[in-house]
């Protein structure tokens, strides 16, 4: 129990103001400060009272809340995976429905109780929030329960009715002179919508705000739920839980509970400098700063959040005393499940810069929690660097000298500020080409012509009439050089940069080049077709038709000379593979110069 | 104060329950038997039928509450528990007490104060100390309840021999959260009494002489 000194000061020490303060919230109530929608509320402290975090004491801020797991407890690492799940899902702060799982619909065992949904349900005992329902705090018994948590009134009896619809916890209950704890959405008194702005202009606890014809503040009880339209759905502030029942995940009205207290004193968000942002944090297994202690115990109960809070100005309290037990004798299950998706790194791929140059590589990633996500990398070499912009995105830069060539084997990292935080990562190489020199202008480096075997001071090597990078760029790829040779490389697909007739047909390389369309310069089978009837002299064509180019002809169609590819390049006239009499009349009306 | 089923402490059991019995140092007197000064008689129905102590704890967070006591104990000293299947080691045991455990335990119980609880007036205790607390401007609240059922059937109960006797002494009665309160207020004697007793029944359910029943 967290008792306050004595007041012993000339001034007014801080109990000596919560004694005030105790004075004007109801010292002549005397019932129990029983729970309310906020815990401290009711008729003993006020049904006004709101209660906030423990670290919360009315400036605005950051209000982080660090949840630990007791090293002396029982199931301590079990408990790690749904403590952590429940404080990812009170850091979204995401409404949901049908958030009740129930059989089938979850993963726990028959007759076990899920240690993350009741986990979930006394943390928010312990950041303020009471019951939604009258539960059992209120002494009344079975489906009574499930009324809208009140105070009993001046008659000091629960007047339970549920009206027409027969629904406990409705909006037309019928309560007589019980005191309303619930805050409900003024525009519809509907719990399982909330309001783009929570606080005391669109929600409140007096009857007199509700829309017209309402009676009474709806719950979000399972119940309420069916008869709005959204069965299997409850607030999680709503006491009890089921065998085999999951509900993992906020209500609407637990939602707006902690944003109705984080509007800060004045119960009005944006106004005044005492608004707070509530932000849980993960503890692990230690005693270390924790506003929030869970434990195993061998307590008799299921579990419950011992709570000890104190005023900090009238309507307002906040918590200072915070620890949940849970009685180790129960069937608990352990959800090794975690709610924290990874997130999700786009493919970045090996990075080819060439040295003495610069590359700038866009880095992005994605989560599906919404979670900040932070980059990392490892085996960076000196002339890399990565710059984390903090939105998700990251920048590779790449500024190689020209001594750096070489692959670089590195791993990019990108995670989350979830719970467990995950780890993406992806594992790729720079490659750092050697620096693009090309001293004779071929279109190849030098460096690569060392490696290809080319001169790099010499433009054509073969000196064919064909640059080494037309002859090693023949297959449209000149990174890459693999010459055609009919017997020790007949699958080559580049021109022999070291030839000048790569095929051996007796046609220069250029000469086919420059002539043919296709692969004709490395197939020895195929070659450009002159027709021209330059057959002479044999082997070396001299740009001349005369008769001796009829004689050789001649010659070649009676089989006294085999005919070259040259030869059949210039003396086939009519394309069809040999050079016969039909050619010769053809060479001969060439030479006559006949039309 | 905490305590809780765990059956896998029931070796320990034994000398812990002998100790619970005897903790007073005298024999309990039989049925309207002989007196001595200062200790508590007792008569009670020696039949199978009627139990003479039931205790329960009923567990609010949860839905689905298994009715049944966890504890009954019959005049003819047999013990039956029944740990419902949402704790460990669900089922239905039975073993037996002498006579002479039997009164041992109602000796026990009596010098706990369980025999002398007023509910009523621990419950208006109770509320001044949270008054106190509250004007205090000290608040506290524990979130979720477990209501503590005890009843006791005595033909005849006195709890020494200057004090009446009671005919028909039927104590029954029922507290939320009754260790968290005794933790809470250590310097309520009724509370702590009733907490007692029913950390002393509390212990029975872990009687290293269980037999499976059911």
């Amino acid at each position: 129990m967290n008792r306050q000194p004595a007041d012993s000061g000339r001034f007014i020490s801080g109990a000596g103001l919560n004694r005030i303060l105790a004075l004007l919230l109801g010292l002549s109530m005397s019932a129990q400060s029983i729970a309310g929608a906020y815990i401290f509320a009711g008729k003993g402290n006020g049904e006004d009272l709101v209660t906030h975090p423990s670290p919360y004491t009315g400036s605005a801020g950051t209000v982080t809340v660090r949840v630990c797991i007791n090293p002396a407890s029982p199931n301590a690492a079990a408990m790690e995976i749904p403590i952590q799940n429940n404080i990812n899902i009170y850091n979204r702060l995401t409404p949901t429905l049908g958030n009740l799982g129930l059989g089938g619909n979850n993963n726990i065992p028959a007759n076990q109780v899920d240690l993350e949904s009741v986990s979930l349900h006394e943390i928010g005992h312990c950041l303020g929030m009471a019951h939604a329902n009258a539960a059992t705090e209120s002494g009344l018994t079975g489906s009574d329960q499930n009324a809208t948590k009140a105070t009993n009134g001046v008659n000091n009896v629960f007047d339970v009715n549920p009206g027409a619809d027969g629904v406990l916890g409705s909006s037309d209950d019928v309560r007589g002179d019980d005191g309303n704890l619930y805050w409900f959405r003024k525009l519809n008194n509907n719990p399982f919508t909330i309001a783009s702005t929570v606080d005391s202009t669109t929600y409140s606890r007096l009857l007199t705000d509700l829309p017209a014809g309402h009676t009474f503040a709806t719950n979000a009880d399972r119940s309420v739920a069916s008869l709005l339209g959204v069965p299997g759905t409850e607030e999680v502030m709503q006491q009890g839980t089921s065998l085999d029942e999951a509900q993992r995940t906020l209500g609407h009205d637990d939602v707006a509970t902690l944003l109705y207290a984080a509007s800060g004193i004045n119960e009005r968000a944006g106004s005044g400098n005492d608004d707070y942002t509530i932000v849980l944090e993960y503890g692990g297994i230690s005693t270390t700063n924790c506003d929030i202690t869970a434990s195993f115990t061998s307590t008799t109960a299921l579990a419950f959040c011992n709570v000890g809070g104190a005023l900090i100005s009238p309507g307002h309290a906040r918590i200072t005393t915070a620890s949940i037990e849970f009685g180790s004798g129960f069937n608990w299950f352990f959800n090794p499940v975690t709610v924290n998706q990874a997130p999700l790194l786009n493919a970045i791929g090996n990075q080819t810069v060439t040295a003495g140059q610069s590359s700038s590589v866009s880095i992005s990633a994605s989560d599906a929690d919404g979670d900040n996500l932070t980059f990392s990398a490892t085996g960076l070499p000196i002339f890399a660097a990565l710059t984390d912009h903090g939105n998700g995105s990251a920048t590779l830069n790449i500024n190689p000298a020209i001594g750096d060539t070489g692959s670089y084997p590195v791993t990019i990292s990108v995670t989350d500020n979830g719970l467990p935080a995950l780890t993406t990562s992806e594992n790729f190489n720079i490659i750092i080409d050697p620096a693009f020199i090309d001293t004779d202008g071929d279109g190849i480096s030098d460096s690569q012509e060392i490696l290809f075997g080319t001169n790099p001071n010499l433009a054509d090597t073969d000196g064919d009439g064909l640059s080494d990078g037309v002859e090693i760029g023949f297959d449209g790829d000149s990174s890459t050089y693999n010459p055609y040779n009919a017997v020790t490389n007949p699958t080559g697909t580049d021109l022999d940069a070291n030839s000048t007739d790569t095929d051996g047909d007796g046609l220069n390389d250029q000469l086919e080049f420059a002539n043919t369309s296709g692969n004709e310069p490395i197939n020895p089978n195929a070659w450009p077709n002159f027709a021209d009837a330059d057959v002479a002299p044999q082997g070396n064509p001299n740009g001349q038709v005369n008769a001796a180019d009829y004689l050789v002809a001649t010659r070649i169609a009676l089989g006294l000379v085999t005919a070259t590819p040259l030869s059949l390049a210039h003396g086939d006239m009519n394309s069809d593979g040999v050079i016969d009499t039909a050619d010769l009349t053809l060479i001969l009306q060439a030479v006559l110069a006949i039309p | 104060m905490s305590f809780a089923i765990q059956p896998h402490r029931f070796r320990l059991i034994p000398v812990l329950l002998i100790a619970l019995f005897a903790s007073t140092g005298v024999l309990a007197q039989g049925p309207g038997t002989g007196k001595v000064t200062g200790q508590p008689r007792f008569q009670f129905s020696t039949t199978a039928t009627q139990p003479i102590i039931e205790y329960t704890l009923v567990h609010r967070m949860l839905e689905n509450q298994d009715p049944v006591p966890l504890l009954r104990i019959y005049g003819d000293g047999r013990v039956h528990t029944h740990i419902p299947v949402y704790m460990k080691n669900a089922g239905d045991y039975e073993y037996r007490l002498s006579q002479p455990e039997l009164k041992a335990l109602l000796r026990s119980l009596s010098q706990d104060g369980m025999m002398d609880f007023d509910d009523a007036s621990a419950k208006t205790e109770k509320k001044q100390m949270e008054d106190q607390e509250r004007n205090a401007g000290v608040l506290h609240a524990i979130s979720d309840t477990t209501e503590t059922l005890i009843e006791i059937r005595l033909n005849e109960y006195q709890r020494n021999p200057a004090a009446g006797r009671i005919m028909g002494f039927n104590k029954r009665f029922t507290w939320d959260n009754l260790e968290q309160d005794a933790s809470q207020y250590p310097q309520s004697g009724a509370i702590k009494s009733a907490a007692d007793g029913a950390r002393r029944l509390h212990l029975m359910l872990e009687h290293p002489g269980m037999q499976r029943v059911k």
